[in-house]
């Protein structure tokens, strides 16, 4: 049961990160994470979401747009030589039978991952937490850690696109992208939330539950994509590009409870099971290597450079949805006789569908001579972000600067320069995040070496 | 049991920090909450033990967690009413209900030597113990003894009135 519940949830965090993190590109560029994670348009970043940018990269040139960025991940160096491998199921921070384990500091780890020196770290809350326990009674206070339990809902979600390998001919690709999505959101229940966040005392015969759903699919998709200029020219075009998708789909699970926690008796402590669990809960799912999932979708985009400016809009997967012809759904139950959660088998070679979230992005870039700047807005399904940033160079030297509105709404902010040598320049960037369970913000340095 | 894994739920966030727990032991021993526990003994009798137990379902986990310390404070007031004698009221904590009330108590308050309709305050010392293993475990026994010894005469009458017993354990949890 342990283990369950960790794994369970440290996984669902960490599924549920995966997407958002993709969404709101993980850069590894120290150049654009100064920049407050600014994909200027002709860098990598907005092709994934705007299938014209392939044309505009072939076509256009802008000043100061590196063409590799090798990241120096400076924070895994730290971190391994604080966690050696060597004894990592040994480490407190990985070891839950440690004193030292604090699991909000190992989801905070799961969720931001070190790959970058951290300069601040959100502090983890190590407060004590107070139960006052009666025979009827029942109040826990849990300090400060109440901050971190969320009011509204709370989600992660989103669609990524890790790898699409693919040969180009005259604007016509032919390529196979991988394709993932992932949904995990719960909410907490008025009576629960009353009982955590505000440390009121349990009620007689009243039930604590919480609603959560977790989703993940998965698979691959042959796709054949069109982007070209259709008017204009170098100095000013507009620029067109589709997709069209054919999803396969590898599985897919999902799990939602509408309720699930516990009901208390005529006394809150009566007899050797004072409460009694709640669990309503129904799974369906496509295992791998069942029968693959269909669906078509597409993706559409526009692009618009002229001079120092560029313009882009784009939309994925557009009406994807995903066909499994033969799912499975089961539902949890809490059996009282035998004081276990069982999972009933219900319906059994069944279709289903799902859908996967569209996403949309606007961009807006300039780029003249020692100066870029731009702004991006991305919707991803759970979210909007909002990116503004901007680079000045100096010779051999840039300063960036940006601030994001990130999917929790909380503006963040980043800054950085680099020193440029020849084809060679090294890149340092800081940037705030709150990708943490923490209120409070940490700060990531991060550095890159960039050929131009 | 499944039916408190809640409870080890609530503690998988507690981090580095204490797990704290004030237990209000009188309202499990007394549920009507008068806190009463009356006696009635012949006279002469060199020792008589009247006990009363319960048992505290602590939220599981709490057997790989190790005791800080424990706090034991009580108070209560007897109100003899006839006869004469010596009361002495003692606490006992156990894992099993068989060993309660084998070891030495917590603590333990006596009333001194009474005699007909009296009324005398017992106050008892708060008891800490460090690295107390009584706690590592889901389920433990609370139990309270009245060890009288009467006098020849009349039979000794009268009920003793716990107005507080109250727990305090303190965690480093390893609950998971």
């Amino acid at each position: 049961m342990r283990a369950s519940i960790v794994g369970l949830g440290l996984t669902a965090l960490v599924l549920g990160y995966a997407a958002p993190v993709s969404g709101q590109w993980l850069a590894v560029d120290a150049r654009r994470i100064g920049m407050g994670g600014l994909a200027v348009g002709l860098s990598g970043g907005v092709v994934r979401f705007n299938p014209a940018y392939r044309a505009v990269r072939r076509h256009a040139a802008r000043p100061g747009e590196p063409r590799l960025t090798v990241p120096i991940p400076l924070g895994l160096v730290s971190f391994f030589e604080e966690h050696p491998i060597s004894h990592i199921t040994h480490d407190p921070m990985f070891n839950p039978d440690s004193a030292a384990f604090n699991p909000v500091e190992a989801i905070n780890t799961l969720l931001h991952p070190p790959f970058f020196l951290q300069v601040k770290t959100p502090p983890t809350p190590t407060n004590d937490w107070i139960f006052t326990i009666g025979r009827d009674h029942l109040v826990v206070d849990l300090g400060q850690s109440r901050e971190l339990i969320p009011v509204d809902q709370f989600g992660f979600g989103g669609s990524s696109r890790p790898i699409d390998p693919g040969v180009d001919l005259k604007g016509v690709r032919l390529s196979v992208m991988t394709w993932f999505h992932t949904e995990v959101g719960f909410q907490l229940g008025d009576q629960l939330l009353g009982f955590l966040r505000d440390a009121d005392s349990a009620q007689h015969n009243t039930a604590y539950t919480i609603s959560a759903d977790a989703f993940t699919e998965g698979g691959f998709a042959p796709t054949v994509s069109y982007s070209g200029r259709i008017a204009g020219d170098t100095a000013a075009g507009f620029y067109v590009g589709a997709a069209l998708h054919y999803y396969v789909g590898a599985g897919y699970w999902r799990t939602s409870a509408d309720s699930a926690g516990f009901m208390t008796g005529d006394t809150i402590f009566a007899g050797p099971t004072p409460v009694t669990p709640v669990m309503h809960a129904v799974s369906s799912y496509s295992r791998v290597g069942n029968s693959v999932g269909h669906g078509i979708g597409g993706d559409l985009g526009f692009a618009y450079a002229s001079g120092p400016v560029e313009v882009g809009f784009g939309i994925n997967d557009i009406g994807a949805t995903i066909t499994w012809p033969d799912t499975r759904l089961d539902t949890l139950r809490y059996d009282q006789a035998g004081d276990s959660v069982y999972s009933k088998p219900g319906l059994r070679h069944t279709s289903t569908t799902t859908r996967l979230p569209v996403t949309y992005i606007a961009n807006l870039g300039y780029a003249l001579g020692k100066t870029t700047l731009g702004v991006t807005v991305l919707n991803s399904g759970r979210g909007t972000t909002i990116q503004v940033g901007g680079e000045q160079r100096f010779g051999m030297l840039a300063a960036r600067g940006g601030v994001v509105r990130d999917q929790r709404k909380r503006m963040q902010l980043a800054w950085g320069g680099g020193v440029r040598l020849g084809s060679f320049s090294l890149d340092a960037a800081f940037a705030t995040y709150g990708t943490s369970l923490s209120n409070e913000r940490g700060i990531t340095m991060a550095t890159s070496v960039a050929i131009y | 049991m499944l039916g408190t894994v809640w409870l080890s739920a609530l503690l998988l966030g507690c981090g580095e920090g204490r797990a704290i727990f004030n237990v209000d032991v009188l309202s499990f021993l007394t549920p009507s909450g008068d806190g009463l526990f009356s006696y009635n003994v012949v006279g002469g009798v060199p020792q008589v033990d009247l006990d009363s137990s319960v048992q505290l379902t602590l939220p599981p986990g709490l057997g790989r967690s190790s005791t800080d310390s424990v706090q034991v404070t009580a108070a209560a007031i007897l109100q003899n009413v006839t006869g004469s004698g010596n009361v002495t009221f003692q606490v006992y904590f156990a894992k099993t209900q068989a060993g309660l009330f084998s070891g030495t108590p917590y603590i333990s308050a006596s009333s001194g030597p009474v005699s007909g309709p009296d009324t005398v305050p017992l106050l008892l010392p708060t008891s800490v113990s460090l690295s107390d293993s009584v706690f590592n475990a889901t389920d433990v026994w609370a139990g309270v003894r009245l060890r009288l010894s009467t006098n020849l005469g009349p039979n000794v009458t009268g009920d003793l009135r716990l107005t507080q017993l109250a727990l305090r354990v303190v965690l480093q949890d390893k609950v998971f």
